[in-house]
């Protein structure tokens, strides 16, 4: 019998505290999951009456985990969101707005972050998230093999680019090595959307509810960028970049176009390399004219079902402070998104980074709407097929037109109902 | 008074059974007929990411799904690829589990629980490591399949990176991964097999050959039709193995109709298009199943 009495009292007990300790929830994805816990060791030692359950989603999976959790209503308090994602979460109506929060914060000042990527998280007038950390694409480039080649600087313009990775194609001898290496396959999508930026031309009309991909200077752009698969200056394998850093380190191509994680995987994987690579910003189509990329990075959002608002804002603002930027980038090698961070000189003097530095003064976001994501898989379709000679580039842009009408259908009814 | 209670204890005993039947049935119709259900009407709206944060952007779209998913090329493309890849996995997945079965079934073979075992081990592994190493297998220069290519002279090939052999190379890594299972099967099967019937046919003065032909493989009738028959359902599943090694690609090559289906629904969430497509491929599967028995009886029939 005391037994029981016991075992009553201490499953109430327990109950109890469950109710007390309802933590605040945190999702981040794949290495920021990973390494924000130590990051914010000393936030929770001043806030005793937080108790935070972190939980790191691997990258792959975070979209679609992301969409169920919200189908299921089973969100996160905060949680970690790519930059092109957070159109698609607020057509949800998942998140909650954070105007009146920015307004009344000490720490979160708009105009201390890169305007493209604020920008990206500003829907029809109102603010659902803060930029967390920031990255865009660049040019990654082997300098001792252009110098070899007789360059003696990265490329400066459209021209001069598709010039140095013909010049360091080598497809008849024993060992194939490739000027650069773009995508092929539908993942890589975007890189041809820079090239059609950079161009003054874009995926969709203003509206947003048409696509506008049959311009002749978007034709342009997708061209110069299958030329080089055409020309092969850049192999079209997919196998073959199992092991990337081996690939670049070995000489088998010379350039690619990817994000800043990238600078710390070569310093880490292939540190003999040291010295003989380098990163540039995106050659401008004419000397002078736009280097456009893409703004990307990840921001941070209160869900709309946060059980905790207030917690989760705070432990946002502590994010977002300079100081913790800049100890998150040495955790993570994730560039800052608050442009005071980067006068640490861990970011001010490393060359490959601050050439990232230069490109997000020019980068700009992807289109900001929840189709975003059919819409990019619909381009690199296209633009494969292209690639693979199944079609030319104008019957591959009329065949993506009629496909981005079509996904954007639901779109214009909307529009129109609004009205 | 007597004949109520005649019929009272009829019903009863004919409730008795329901009763017994009902957990599995509530079970069954909560966690089947219902969702499947929903499913069938969802493949009629238009329920997508609008609709999760305001219901009251669904439309009734009527047949339009279906009629979208007919007019979609990526849709005929993944059949065929299905088609394409069962047509080819499912006779060399039944002939290696068979050539296996037979095998280990043979008197002179020596340490057969060790090659059952090795045999049925990648049934049981897990696809996304086994892709891991498959991927080095397939790589244009470092795997093993080109460096056993090029004792014969033959140059590398970019297997998961080119659109001719990305599907074969995926049916390759199929049988390896399945044949296991059916073999276990078919081992069984071949235990059935009369020794009787076996030394009559020895009598008579047949070889291995004719025996095989005219004892085992009649003996194995009903085995090979389930293994069939389960093997072209499993595949016309074809998910995983495109799924983590080619995504698809390339150009769309290995894109199935369930890969589709998850595409469709879970990344892009268009769950109403999502729904009808399922409910095609369920109708395909459903029709093919149904053929094959028929054949299978009108051949019995004979």
């Amino acid at each position: 019998m005391k037994k029981i009495i016991y075992f009553g009292l201490f499953a109430l007990l327990a109950t109890g505290c469950a109710k007390k300790v309802e933590p605040l929830t945190f999702w981040a994805m794949g290495q920021e999951g990973e390494r924000v816990g130590k990051i914010l060791e000393p936030f929770l030692a001043a806030h005793p009456e937080i108790h935070l359950k972190l939980q790191s989603i691997p990258w792959g999976a975070a979209h679609d985990k992301l969409l169920t959790a919200y189908a299921g209503r089973s969100t996160p308090d905060v949680c970690q969101l790519g930059n092109t994602w957070v159109s698609e979460f607020n057509a949800m109506k998942a998140l909650s707005p954070l105007d009146a929060r920015v307004k009344g914060s000490k720490t979160v000042k708009e105009k201390d972050y890169f305007p493209g990527i604020w920008n990206s998280n500003v829907l029809d007038g109102k603010l659902y998230g803060i930029p967390w950390y920031v990255d865009t694409r660049a040019l990654f480039y082997r300098k001792d093999l252009f110098l070899r080649a007789g360059f003696d600087h990265p490329p400066r313009d459209w021209k001069e680019l598709a010039a140095v990775a013909k010049a360091l194609t080598h497809v008849e001898k024993e060992k194939k090595s490739f000027g650069i290496s773009l995508p092929a396959n539908p993942s890589g999508s975007t890189i041809p959307l820079f090239f059609a930026w950079q161009n003054r031309a874009d995926l969709l009309d203003p509206s947003e509810t048409k696509a506008d991909v049959q311009t002749a200077s978007f034709k342009e752009s997708v061209d110069y960028y299958v030329d080089f698969f055409r020309e092969g200056s850049s192999p079209r394998e997919v196998g073959g970049l199992t092991n990337f850093y081996q690939a670049f380190a070995s000489g088998y191509f010379a350039m690619f176009i990817s994000g800043p994680w990238e600078v710390k995987g070569l310093r880490d994987k292939v540190p003999s390399l040291s010295g003989k690579w380098g990163v540039a910003p995106l050659p401008p189509k004419k000397v002078g004219g736009s280097r456009a990329s893409l703004a990307g990075g990840s921001s941070l959002v209160i869900l709309k079902d946060a059980r905790h608002p207030e917690q989760a804002w705070a432990l946002i603002e502590y994010l977002s402070r300079p100081e913790v930027q800049a100890e998150f980038y040495q955790a993570t090698t994730d560039l800052p998104a608050r442009i005071s961070a980067w006068k640490d000189p861990r970011l001010a003097k490393d060359a490959e980074i601050l050439a990232f530095y230069h490109q997000l003064q020019q980068s700009r976001p992807t289109p900001k709407l929840p189709e975003w994501e059919q819409l990019a898989d619909k381009l690199g379709i296209w633009v494969e097929k292209a690639i693979y000679g199944k079609v030319s580039t104008s019957e591959a842009m009329a065949g993506l037109s009629r496909d981005l009408d079509q996904v954007l259908e639901k779109r214009r009814w909307l529009r129109a109902r609004q009205k | 008074m007597k004949k109520t209670g005649k019929s009272m204890s009829r019903l009863f005993s004919q409730r008795v059974p329901y009763l017994f039947l009902s957990p599995a049935l509530a079970l069954l119709f909560i966690f089947f007929v219902l969702p499947v259900g929903a499913a069938f009407l969802m493949s009629f709206t238009d329920f997508d990411l609008y609709t999760l944060g305001d219901f009251g952007s669904l439309r009734w779209v009527g047949f339009n799904n279906y009629l979208a998913l007919f007019q979609n090329a990526l849709f005929w493309q993944a059949l065929q690829n299905t088609a394409y890849f069962v047509l080819l996995a499912v006779p060399l997945s039944i002939a290696a589990s068979l050539g296996m079965a037979l095998a280990l079934d043979a008197k002179a073979v020596r340490l057969k629980p060790l090659f059952r075992l090795g045999f049925f081990a990648p049934v049981v592994t897990t696809l996304v490591a086994v892709a891991v190493v498959w991927r080095y297998l397939y790589h244009p220069s470092y795997g093993l399949f080109n460096w056993l290519l090029s004792f014969v002279g033959i140059a590398p090939v970019d297997w998961l990176g080119n659109p001719v052999w990305a599907m074969p190379a995926l049916v390759l890594l199929a049988v390896w991964k399945n044949f296991g299972y059916n073999m276990m099967i078919f081992l069984a099967g071949l235990q059935g097999v009369s020794q009787d019937l076996r030394d009559a046919a020895r009598i008579d003065g047949a070889g291995p050959w004719q025996e095989f032909l005219n004892i085992t493989i009649p003996q194995l009738a009903p085995t090979t039709t389930f293994v069939a028959l389960t093997t072209v359902i499993g595949y016309c599943q074809f998910f995983a193995e495109p799924y983590v090694m080619t995504n698809g690609g390339p150009l769309n090559q290995t894109m199935s109709v369930v890969l589709l289906m998850y595409r469709e629904g879970f990344r892009f969430w268009k769950m109403g298009y999502a729904a009808a497509l399922a409910f095609v491929l369920f109708a395909l599967i459903l029709g093919i199943s149904l053929s094959f028995m028929q054949v299978r009886r009108e051949k019995a029939a004979i």
